[in-house]
């Protein structure tokens, strides 16, 4: 089994007569205006790759940390069909967020794969303050 | 080339199908991935959706399918027919089986369409979780 790509948007959706995948708005950093916030939506979107010629169906878990600290985890079925590809497009609403740092998604899938993705949430507030405490040094 | 007449119901009449649109991307179409492309968007396809389930469409397409062809025109019901199984979902391993053994040899593309429609059906896990709101310290 193999990742082809595990990344956040805002959000995303298939094409209802194509089942093409469109990915809106990809997410590779959050800037809050203060901490703790909550990031109101964002898509994680992950395609796998199978070895295996057959459908299978295995269940995956995914888990999203914040500076490592777990804030919420979900099992998650997925179906192979025909071996190669299978789809995965999950939708959280409300993540909160309490300290600036990585916020990582990884989607598990035992014995297998490991799909994970993150991005960094700063506090601009705080760097408004360190701005603020080291004046630039002029000529 | 519509009679005009509408159709409701499953028994969708090949030649309420066969509309302009749908006759030029067969004529037009160099490509079997060009034509499958124009059908899903044409109007004929949308019809059949709306009106038929996947299983109605695969008993018509498998009947045009085994009379011969007498007119060019019969052959765009078969392409749009076609083009509307695109949208099985790819995880109903039983409709699917019905498509793949549809014999399609009396179709020019239909072999080539058909093998479109089987690797662009990637299936999806899709799940909407709302998070708890934190509470406040």
């Amino acid at each position: 089994m193999r990742v082809q790509f595990a990344l956040c948007a805002q959000s995303a959706s298939v094409d209802r007569n194509s089942n093409r995948l469109s990915i809106f708005n990809v997410i590779d950093h959050f800037p809050a205006s203060s901490l703790p916030i909550v990031i109101p939506a964002v898509t994680f979107v992950s395609v796998i790759e199978s070895d295996r010629d057959e459908g299978t169906n295995v269940k995956g878990s995914l888990g999203i940390f914040s500076k490592n600290h777990p804030i919420f985890t979900v099992e998650v079925p997925i179906t192979f069909v025909n071996g190669q590809l299978a789809r995965v497009l999950i939708n959280f609403q409300g993540i909160p967020v309490r300290e600036a740092g990585p916020l990582t998604f990884r989607l598990t899938i035992p014995n297998a794969v490991t799909a994970e993705t993150a991005f960094q949430v700063s506090n601009l507030a705080q760097h408004e303050a360190i701005q603020v405490s080291t004046p630039s040094t002029q000529v | 080339m519509d009679t005009g007449k509408t159709t409701i119901g499953p028994a969708i009449g090949p030649r309420a199908i066969a509309t302009a649109s749908a006759m030029e991307a067969v004529l037009v179409a160099n490509t079997p991935s060009f034509l499958l492309d124009r059908l899903r968007k044409d109007i004929a396809v949308q019809y059949v959706l709306d009106n038929m389930s996947p299983p109605e469409i695969i008993k018509v397409l498998r009947e045009a399918l085994a009379r011969p062809v007498q007119d060019v025109t019969e052959i765009v019901p078969r392409y749009v027919y076609l083009a509307a199984l695109s949208t099985v979902d790819p995880q109903d391993q039983a409709l699917w089986q019905q498509i793949l053994s549809l014999d399609l040899s009396n179709l020019e593309w239909g072999e080539p369409i058909r093998r479109l429609m089987r690797a662009e059906a990637v299936p999806t896990t899709s799940l909407e979780f709302e998070l708890p709101a934190p509470s406040v310290p």
